[in-house]
């Protein structure tokens, strides 16, 4: 066994060295997160979409769970070995692919992070250049969701995300900033980006709340599980606002349940950083590190009118 | 089982070949190291499925025990001390071995089933994990851990000369000690092996225990590798694990395995998804080739009577 064992790797080891090395010149990497979640499947068609319409390769690589940092790593390593001009990444958390990016940066490859994963500085004490940063404003969604609510009086319960997930603490902040002084929020909870955990604080809420107006969800998720809390306690006067856009919070806007969500656009998001890339590779032009992708508010009404330029990038 | 063995390892190779002839850069010095580095954490883990599965067992709690053992090692350093580095190493194998140690107690004293214990296993280091850490991933760990996973020594990464060495010392432990040949008896008739006097109870204590260890060796690269320690790391690793084990030509019924057998098990699945990430394969078909590849493996084990039930 032993043997076999040995010979197997010298085997592979000699091909090795009689392999060249190729590489193909001019292509894109990207790396997303988990593509079982609709938001990056949306990410990864605009991807490919784009990369159809400029005409460039483009090698896509997705993590199996949303959580795998050393997967996503392995990744990294491997769309190196193709020496692309940029790598568009998706990092799992602010330091997994430092050891890659750091080698991508030494071999001149342009580095663009897409959905605002990574920590700017932390990326430079590290030896690594991001060159710009494509990605939804979090704050302004946030903002949105309040812009949505003010003019109108009564009392909002808010539901934050995971606590110490910067964009749900920028997306709370945002919202609870921009919000006009007729509207008192009346408690503000974590639900960790969960479906049961939302419907239980709102369940608990709208007890202690029978008052209650407006709810602000960091997401759709919570948003969606806090509609079903809604339903289950029989009450059809609270008005529900999330963030995402995602495919159930669309379809729960067009049947009336959710009342509206700000959306963020993938498949714009996902146009956007492939040709800045792209131009990026070729021109080497800086740009600010903050490049925002247009959101938009999702209503029924926005919906009717059908009018809203950035409906098409709706998924 | 030796013409089994070599079955597994044409495919490897066939494998190999295969990607080889598709994408130009797969059989590079370059990314050989990378399979190999990439296979290394599930690599551990296969090792001691093998084990455990070898000897009737099962230890599910693995993936789980990987991230709590690495956040327990650093949450307890003082930050970046000189002695931290080995502080933060002993108190993580030292949790994967304890936490292995408690499995195999409960599973060989209690006489519960391994399934069970080890799942709950599962959820309760999960568990601990997230408490430990506050449910957040923690960030730049000392220079001298991530020299761990991203050093080379030589040219070849450490990750990968720790995966080889742990395999070679593991590859004679199992088939070539008493302790092997033990464990191996138990897992084929647990009613015979302690008639003819083997210590059920402590054997089963140390395979867990050692099942544990790796996990904790496992979560050590883990972390070092992506520089950080997350709570969530591992989720369904110990599966991936089992997979590579199987495929290696442990039988889930116990009485057979191999250290090796799990270590070509575990490089396929790696080669597998090297290879397909190297030809722009979207994700979701990777899934279903493992799948294939797992049945596959097993079919033609059950011909030559590896994969056979017992009777």
């Amino acid at each position: 066994m032993n043997k076999i064992f040995l010979a197997a790797l010298l085997f592979v080891s000699l091909l090795t060295l009689a392999t060249p090395t190729k590489a193909e010149q001019g292509s894109i990497a990207a790396l997303i997160s988990d593509t079982s979640n609709p938001y990056w499947k949306t990410l990864e068609n605009g991807l490919r979409d784009t990369a159809n319409t400029l005409g460039i390769q483009i090698d896509i690589s997705a993590i199996q769970s949303a959580s795998d940092a050393e997967g996503q790593l392995n990744q990294c390593e491997s769309a190196l070995l193709k020496n692309p001009k940029a790598i568009i990444f998706a990092a799992v958390d602010a330091v997994n692919l430092g050891s890659c990016l750091r080698k991508a940066a030494a071999k001149g490859i342009a580095l663009i992070d897409i959905d605002g994963n990574v920590d700017q500085q932390r990326a430079e004490k590290m030896g690594v250049h991001v060159a710009f940063s494509v990605a939804s404003n979090n704050v302004e969604l946030g903002e949105k969701a309040a812009s949505y609510l003010n003019g109108q009086k009564g009392k909002i319960l808010v539901i934050e995300g995971m606590s110490g997930s910067q964009p749900g603490i920028l997306r709370v902040k945002g919202f609870k900033d921009n919000l006009d002084k007729g509207l008192t929020i009346v408690a503000s909870q974590g639900a960790d980006w969960d479906r049961l955990k939302a419907a239980d604080i709102v369940s608990r809420i709208v007890t202690q709340h029978p008052d209650l107006s407006f709810i602000f969800a960091a997401n759709d998720t919570m948003a969606l599980g806090a509609v079903e809390a809604l339903r289950a306690a029989n009450i059809n006067t609270v008005k529900v606002v999330g963030i995402d856009g995602s495919t159930d919070a669309i379809k729960a806007i067009k049947e009336g349940r959710l009342t509206a969500s700000i959306a963020q656009l993938p498949y714009l998001m996902a146009k956007e950083a492939l040709e800045k890339a792209n131009q990026y590779a070729k021109d080497r032009k800086p740009l600010s590190f903050e490049q925002y992708v247009p959101i938009l508010t999702l209503d029924k009404a926005v919906f009717e009118k059908n009018n809203e330029a950035l409906l098409q990038y709706v998924r | 089982m030796r013409v089994y063995q070599g079955l597994i390892l044409v495919i490897l190779l066939l494998l190999c070949a295969f990607f080889a002839i598709t994408s130009d850069v797969f059989l590079t010095w370059a990314n050989v190291l990378n399979i190999f580095t990439a296979t290394s954490t599930i690599g551990l883990l296969a090792i001691g499925a093998a084990f455990v599965i070898g000897a009737g067992g099962l230890d599910l709690s693995v993936g789980s025990l990987m991230a709590f053992s690495a956040i327990t090692g650093v949450m307890v350093a003082p930050e970046s001390s000189t002695t931290s580095v080995p502080l933060i190493l002993f108190v993580c194998l030292a949790t994967g071995l304890f936490a292995g140690a408690i499995n195999g107690s409960l599973i060989g004293g209690m006489k519960l089933p391994a399934f069970i214990v080890t799942l709950g296993m599962l959820s309760i280091a999960r568990g601990l994990a997230l408490i430990f850490s506050n449910g957040r991933p923690v960030y730049g760990l000392p220079e001298g851990l991530v020299f761990l996973g991203q050093g080379r020594i030589g040219g070849v990464p450490i990750p990968v000369m720790v995966f080889l060495a742990t395999g070679f010392v593991a590859h004679i432990l199992l088939g070539r000690t008493r302790f092997g040949r033990h464990s191996l008896a138990i897992g084929d008739n647990e009613q015979a092996s302690c008639n003819a006097g083997i210590q059920i109870f402590r054997y089963k204590v140390t395979l867990y225990a050692l099942s544990g260890l790796l996990a904790a060796m496992a979560g050590i690269l883990s972390m070092s590798r992506v520089n950080a320690a997350d709570p969530s790391s591992g989720m369904m690793y110990e599966l991936t694990a089992i997979t590579a084990a199987i495929i290696g030509g442990t039988s889930l019924s116990g009485g057979r395995a191999s250290v090796a057998g799990a270590m070509i098990g575990a490089l396929i699945m790696g080669v597998l998804q090297n290879g397909m990430t190297l030809m722009n394969v979207p994700a979701y078909y990777q899934q279903v080739a493992v799948g294939i590849v797992l049945i596959a493996a097993v079919t033609f084990g059950k011909c030559r009577g590896v994969h056979a039930s017992k009777n």
